[in-house]
């Protein structure tokens, strides 16, 4: 399980520099590694039908408690299955779909990226382990849309979906920590054994509004559904990829996976409904009159992930009809996507109203397409038609009549988007277009899908200990074997079935006049920034586009105050913050003038000579007149500075600071040539205030390195070092031991900031030569 | 730079460049029982390459080099990176140091460890933060 993750991630890593030399071949070496990964977690199956969990764990922040721990239950399962199997397809997909592209190598990075993350996301037991996955497939999702960074358009939708979906990532996280807190473990096996949380626990319900204020931007619910037809500039294999088949089913899983703690909050169970219902409700509604095939498909997405939520807020009864569709879902709306772009990729459009007739000139697309709608329109013997069964049974038995009449419409929606893909084949054509020949891939990928669609319909069995694991694990119990019917006989779903299959397809016929209204009422174009009209207007994305006009002028406005790019204003702000902040905690911490001063030593000759050197050469720096002498006074000073270090047994430091000054003299003489002459730019005024800034703030050192010196904390770390760093750590530097031993992972961060400022000052700096007109 | 550096300056330079990155590696390599260690090993071998630029020109300094600087983050980064996830393959927390023993003769051992690698990358990462800002700075 770690090593599929290892596998992928090394993957990932090799993807930049193996793609220039395999270029579209690198797409089958892909498909190869999901499949192998695939075809292990399938040998798993027998295993977790029986209710086994596998789990693997390598120790992460022992003293914290988290752990990198992977655990395989059904639920895992079902998605790990859908990650790799779809990721695979996808994969033989692009190589006919971008070709030689010439930005391959990020694509596949970004790509891998996702697959990598998405699978760690349904196998992390860790909370912690978790989040991160959880973001990074926010993070590749991003490149994946921006993936054409030429068009302005790519570029802006790209960083709306990483604001959605980070934002609700942050809300995520706090949630996710409540709940850590609450319960006192970061494992999510541990957490979700300690049994439901109830509404009197203040702490519990806060939790719950953050997850699923978290989950709804993952997953595309109302309100926050609008990032994801914006997504559709991304292309085609990564919008069926991930913004179909998996990450936004995150947020699901998400729900998934929580639903035993908040199963009986009273919340839960009102919130999903509404949630899914409504969004499932919109999705359709504005699915039907798109004329972008990628956008009809997406709002349709949205409709399904709604439909998901809705089931999961049946609890017990609907988690059957939830793992399902799930299932079904991702492998016809993948098929559909991929069937999308090959039009696309073989015709030049995507718009239904231009595409017609293509059975005549295509007949093996043709037949792929009407078997990936057959799975889509829930026709049997299709794995689509016995979870639509499910759903209507389910609603047919155990909600109120009004409630049934919602779901009803929304399967109407659904099978009418199914109908519409048949358009671009049976409709008459408004204009000819010119069919090229597609690669194999192109063909092969939908074909497949659709495939596995038919036959895990009419080999139902095998789908049944899946099916049978994911509701286990769900509930939370042992598996028990759930019953998977094809054919029901003419049952009241049936008849309900066959309305639907009627009427969706009459509002197929009449799409036309409904693709006008949708115009009317400005639904089938995307946002526009300037002036929205009809629905717009009132919509959602309105709302996050003046949200972020106020962050815009927000950030100005304090951006004006603070950072207003004169660096001494910048230097007097975080002396005057430090200054108030350790005085402020020196006075609390009650060591103002109780303390009692260490006895006086006598100063020796020449750390007194070194301190009239500091002083003198410090009073120069103040006084220079010219632009040498202040930087050779600074370097005196310096190196005085660092004699005493010397002198006091820290050569380590004496080194170093001998070093930052030699290199700072160094910057400096190159900063020459572009800095102005040397001036007195501050007035009489400014310098007193600035004298009487530095004097407080030397003032304060000075006490605060008294008021160290007398507070000694109960145990102190320093004898742990000096004590253990032989021992534990074989250096006798106790220095050295612990810059890169005992506090490593500060080290760690600490050379990722230098590198990371060292690329701001060579950017800033290519900026300005830019604008010189260079 | 424009100027024509002295011919002093250059003949110096010719000697102590590569002195400099001798006494750098010196510095890294002791840095686990005396003074030194990977950061002030990279402002030693940062120095040299400074006296490259001042003494000859840019170009020879980034000739000399042979890798971009940014590179050169990126590389030591990963390196230290690389030296912490090695603990896992030992089942041991992130950043565990694991050590072993390389006999030379029957009398001489030395003491390897991964938290050696970590400095490689600290000395790497400095290497390459300060000569970015160096060359970026002495482009004209």
């Amino acid at each position: 399980m770690i090593a599929s993750i290892v596998f992928l991630s090394l993957l990932t890593a090799s993807a930049p520099l193996a793609v220039p030399y395999l270029r579209r071949r690198f797409g089958y070496l892909v498909a190869t590694v999901s499949l192998a990964v695939f075809a292990w977690f399938l040998t798993q199956l027998p295993e977790v039908a029986e209710g086994s969990v596998r789990s693997e764990e390598i120790p992460w922040l022992p003293t914290l408690g988290s752990t990198l721990k992977f655990q395989l239950d059904g639920l895992a399962l079902v998605f790990a299955l859908l990650i790799t199997g779809i990721g695979a397809l996808v994969a033989l997909y692009t190589v006919g779909y971008l070709e030689d592209h010439p930005r391959l190598g990020r694509f596949w990075t970004a790509l891998l990226l996702f697959e990598t993350a998405m699978l760690g996301l349904v196998l992390a037991d860790d909370v912690i382990l978790f989040f991160i996955f959880w973001e990074l497939t926010s993070v590749s999702s991003f490149f994946l849309i921006g993936f054409a960074d030429e068009r302005p358009r790519a570029r802006a939708n790209a960083q709306q979906a990483l604001i959605v979906t980070g934002a609700g990532g942050l809300a995520l996280l706090v949630g996710l920590l409540l709940l850590v807190q609450e319960r006192g473990s970061f494992s999510l096996q541990e957490l979700l054994a300690a049994g439901p949380l109830t509404a009197a626990n203040m702490l519990g319900t806060a939790a719950l509004l953050l997850i699923l204020f978290g989950a709804a931007t993952k997953s595309a619910q109302f309100p926050f559904h609008f990032w994801l037809p914006n997504a559709m500039e991304a292309p085609t294999p990564v919008s069926a990829y991930l913004h179909s088949a998996t990450m936004v089913k995150a947020g699901v899983y998400l729900l998934a996976r929580v639903a035993p703690v908040f199963r009986d909050h009273p919340w839960w169970q009102p919130t999903l409904l509404a949630l899914g219902i409504t969004t499932a409700l919109v999705g359709v509604l504005l699915a039907i009159p798109q004329r972008d095939l990628k956008r009809l498909l997406a709002y349709s997405t949205i409709s399904a992930l709604g439909t998901l939520v809705f089931l999961l807020g049946f609890g017990t009864t609907g988690y059957k009809a939830f793992s399902l569709f799930l299932i079904a879902h991702a492998l016809y709306k993948g098929g559909a996507f991929l069937v999308a772009g090959a039009f696309e990729h073989s015709t030049g459009y995507r718009t239904l109203d231009i595409l017609g007739g293509l059975w005549k000139k295509a007949p093996a697309f043709a037949a792929i397409t009407g078997l990936v709608v057959l799975a889509a329109a829930g026709i049997p013997p299709t794995v689509g038609f016995v979870a639509k069964e499910t759903i209507l049974e389910l609603g047919l038995e155990s909600i109120p009549w009004w409630l049934f009449l919602l779901l009803f419409l929304v399967s109407i929606g659904q099978t009418a988007v199914a109908w519409l893909l048949l358009r671009p084949l049976l409709a008459r054509p408004i204009q000819s277009v010119h069919l090229h020949s597609a690669h194999w891939s192109l063909l092969t990928a939908p074909f497949l899908l659709g495939l596995v669609a038919l036959m895990s319909g009419v080999l139902l069995p095998l789908l049944q200990p899946l099916v049978s694991a994911t509701v286990a694990t769900l509930q939370g119990s042992a598996p028990t074997p759930v019953k998977l019917v094809l054919w029901h006989g003419f049952t009241a779903a049936f008849a309900v079935s066959l309305v639907i299959l009627v009427s969706a397809g009459g509002f197929a016929l009449i799409w036309p006049q409904l693709a006008r209204i949708g115009d009317r009422l400005a639904v089938t174009e995307p946002f526009s920034e300037e002036e929205p009209r009809g629905l717009a207007r009132l919509g959602s994305e309105r709302a996050y586009r003046d949200l972020m006009t106020g962050l815009m002028s927000l950030s100005s406005l304090q951006t004006r105050l603070l950072q207003n790019g004169y660096l001494r204003v910048y230097v007097t702000t975080i002396i005057a913050t430090v200054l108030v902040l350790i005085t402020a905690s020196l006075i609390r911490a009650g060591l103002g003038w109780a303390m009692t001063l260490p006895p006086w030593t006598p100063i020796d000759l020449v750390d007194g000579i070194l301190m009239v050197i500091i002083l003198v050469s410090s009073m120069v720096a103040v006084r220079a007149t010219e632009r040498l002498a202040a930087i050779a006074a600074l370097g005196a000073l310096g190196f005085s500075l660092a004699l005493l270090y010397a002198r006091y047994g820290a050569p380590d430091l004496a080194i170093t600071q001998v070093l930052v000054d030699t290199l700072t003299v160094v910057l400096l003489v190159f900063a020459f040539y572009r800095l102005p002459r040397y001036a007195r730019l501050s007035s009489t005024p400014a310098r007193i205030r600035d004298a009487f800034v530095a004097t407080a703030f030397g003032t304060m050192m000075g006490l605060f390195a008294l008021a160290v010196h007398l507070f000694r904390y109960p145990e102190r770390i320093s004898t742990f070092f000096a004590e253990q760093a032989f021992p534990a750590a074989h250096g006798r530097n106790v220095v050295n031991v612990i810059l890169v031993d005992f506090r490593a992972l500060d080290t760690l961060g600490e050379i990722t900031v230098l590198g990371l400022a060292a690329l701001g000052v060579a950017a800033l700096l290519a900026v300005g030569k830019g604008t010189r007109g260079r | 730079m424009s100027t024509l550096p002295s011919l002093i300056l250059r003949t110096a330079v010719r000697w102590i460049s590569p002195l400099l990155l001798l006494f750098s590696l010196f510095l890294l390599l002791r840095g686990h029982h005396e003074p030194g260690g990977g950061f002030s090993g990279g402002l030693v071998a940062a120095t040299g390459f400074a006296l490259l630029t001042f003494g000859f020109s840019l170009e020879t300094a980034r000739r000399v080099l042979r890798v971009a600087p940014t590179t050169l983050v990126a590389v030591g980064i990963a390196v230290a990176l690389a030296s912490g996830a090695g603990a896992f393959l030992l089942r041991s927390p992130f950043l565990t140091g694991i050590w072993f023993k390389l006999p030379l003769t029957s009398t001489m051992v030395i003491e390897l460890g991964t938290p050696l690698l970590f400095d490689v990358g600290v000395y790497l990462t400095v290497i390459g933060a300060t000569l970015t800002m160096l060359f970026s700075f002495a482009e004209e």
